[in-house]
């Protein structure tokens, strides 16, 4: 119970990770039609009937593999309104038609305004740094589109409601970090999920104190809109964010 | 009687010049992270290289656990065992499930600069001796089957740069019960 303890803190001083032991990516299977391709030579021990081979414990065999953050459903333990974000990648080298093949990530807060990989700070005082929730990496299809499954985002301080996007191409070298931001007004998505209906939600902030996008130090030089984008939806369907964003490639 | 129980730490670091599959897999594909996640910290002054992104922008600290999660596919492919920590017989089966990721250098243009290190932390293991520049250590807390006198079977571990000690702790078949 105390080395528990001791390795415990230690742990949690020194910020380690753990690895999850969820995957079993280097199993190697070998199957009948496999082994049909050999040279023959072998010691005759092996079976000509149609059976599937001896499963091995897998050994060093390194397989590339997608890093982490490579996931459409970005919720992990995050509850809230259901979310569903759409984001369309055009090309303004090539006549703002569709971008494939384009890396995006994206990020925002949860039903309360905390971001994940962050806290300690003034700004955010509940630790998450060792979480990775609310963050997810995807590329785009044939049409320029990514979609992401989330929940919709609280709001904190100084700050309107709004997703955090960095878009790459292919290669992974940087195009265009932006953020999107939400329509306005009584009857919309933000004012809805932050009323006495997102309370069930476990919204509970409400709308005092909200920072409008005409008052956001990111939004308010925004005089065309073209960083808000479309919400449609309702509390109990959950909503859909779609929105295009144009980038030089 | 035994030493104690120990959990040893491992360094192993990732540079240009990748020894192994495994080791060009972690390297192309953390410098790709770095070079993604670096556009974040240096839109102002255009800097490229980590230091000194880190020294205009102290939030570039973040770097070290953002592209850490690049590494870490590869990091479950180990399944549990810590790479190139060998007895002296040459296997590898020191069990692990904590690490450390740390970005040494990088360069957002420059794949030369570019240098991690993973520290893997073993599980706990008793610690039955030291000789020859060797640890002699069984897997495991073995303090109880010492004490009744049960043979254990252990491994001789070669000392070197890349391995020291994470923490040390009593044995639990000295503890007053």
């Amino acid at each position: 119970m105390e080395r528990k303890h001791f390795l415990k803190n230690s742990l949690t001083a020194l910020g380690l990770v753990t690895v999850a032991p969820l995957m079993n990516a280097c199993k190697k299977t070998v199957t009948s039609s496999d082994s049909g391709s050999g040279s023959g030579s072998g010691s005759g021990g092996g079976s000509s009937s149609c059976t599937v081979g001896p499963t091995e414990t897998a050994g060093p065999f390194p397989t590339i593999t997608p890093s982490s953050l490579v996931r459409s459903d970005i919720r992990l333990d995050r509850t809230g309104v259901a979310f569903t974000i759409k984001i369309y990648i055009k090309n303004t080298n090539n006549s703002c038609s569709a971008l494939s093949g384009a890396i995006v990530d994206i990020w925002h807060c949860d039903k309360d305004g905390y971001y994940s990989e962050y806290g300690g700070t003034s700004m955010q005082t509940v630790d998450y740094t060792a979480v990775h929730f609310l963050r997810g990496r995807q590329t785009t299809d044939s049409n320029g589109l990514v979609t992401f499954t989330s929940i919709f985002p609280g709001w904190y301080q100084s700050r309107a409601t709004h997703i955090h996007v960095h878009v790459y191409n292919a290669s992974g070298t940087s195009l265009l970090i932006t953020q999107i931001a939400f329509p306005e007004g009584s009857s919309s998505a933000v004012a809805t999920v932050n009323g006495s209906g997102g309370t069930a939600y476990g919204y509970t902030k409400g709308m005092t104190g909200y920072t409008y996008n005409a008052a956001d130090s990111v939004f308010s030089d925004d005089n065309t809109g073209a960083e808000i984008a479309a919400v449609t939806g309702s509390l109990t369907d959950g909503y859909v964010l779609t929105q295009t964003i144009n980038v030089a490639a | 009687m035994t030493k104690g129980i120990i959990r040893f730490s491992f360094q192993k670091t990732i540079s240009e010049q990748p020894v192994t599959l495994w080791d060009k897999y972690v390297f192309d594909a953390t410098w790709m992270e770095y070079r993604m996640q670096a556009a974040n910290f240096n839109q102002k002054t255009k800097d490229t290289l980590f230091t000194n992104i880190l020294a205009h922008e102290p939030r570039a600290a973040q770097l070290h656990q953002m592209v850490s999660t690049a590494a870490l596919g590869y990091i479950r492919q180990l399944e549990g065992i810590i790479p190139e920590l060998l007895t002296v017989h040459g296997k590898a089966l020191i069990p692990f499930k904590n690490f450390q990721f740390n970005i040494v250098q990088s360069d957002m243009i420059d794949s030369r600069q570019h240098k991690v290190d993973i520290t893997f932390i073993s599980e706990p293991l008793t610690l039955i001796d030291t000789f020859n520049h060797h640890f002699l250590i069984a897997i495991g807390d073995k303090s109880r089957e010492w004490v009744d006198g049960k043979e254990i079977l252990t491994e001789l571990i070669p000392q070197s740069g890349a391995l020291g000690i994470y923490s040390v702790q009593a044995a639990d078949g000295y503890k007053p019960s």
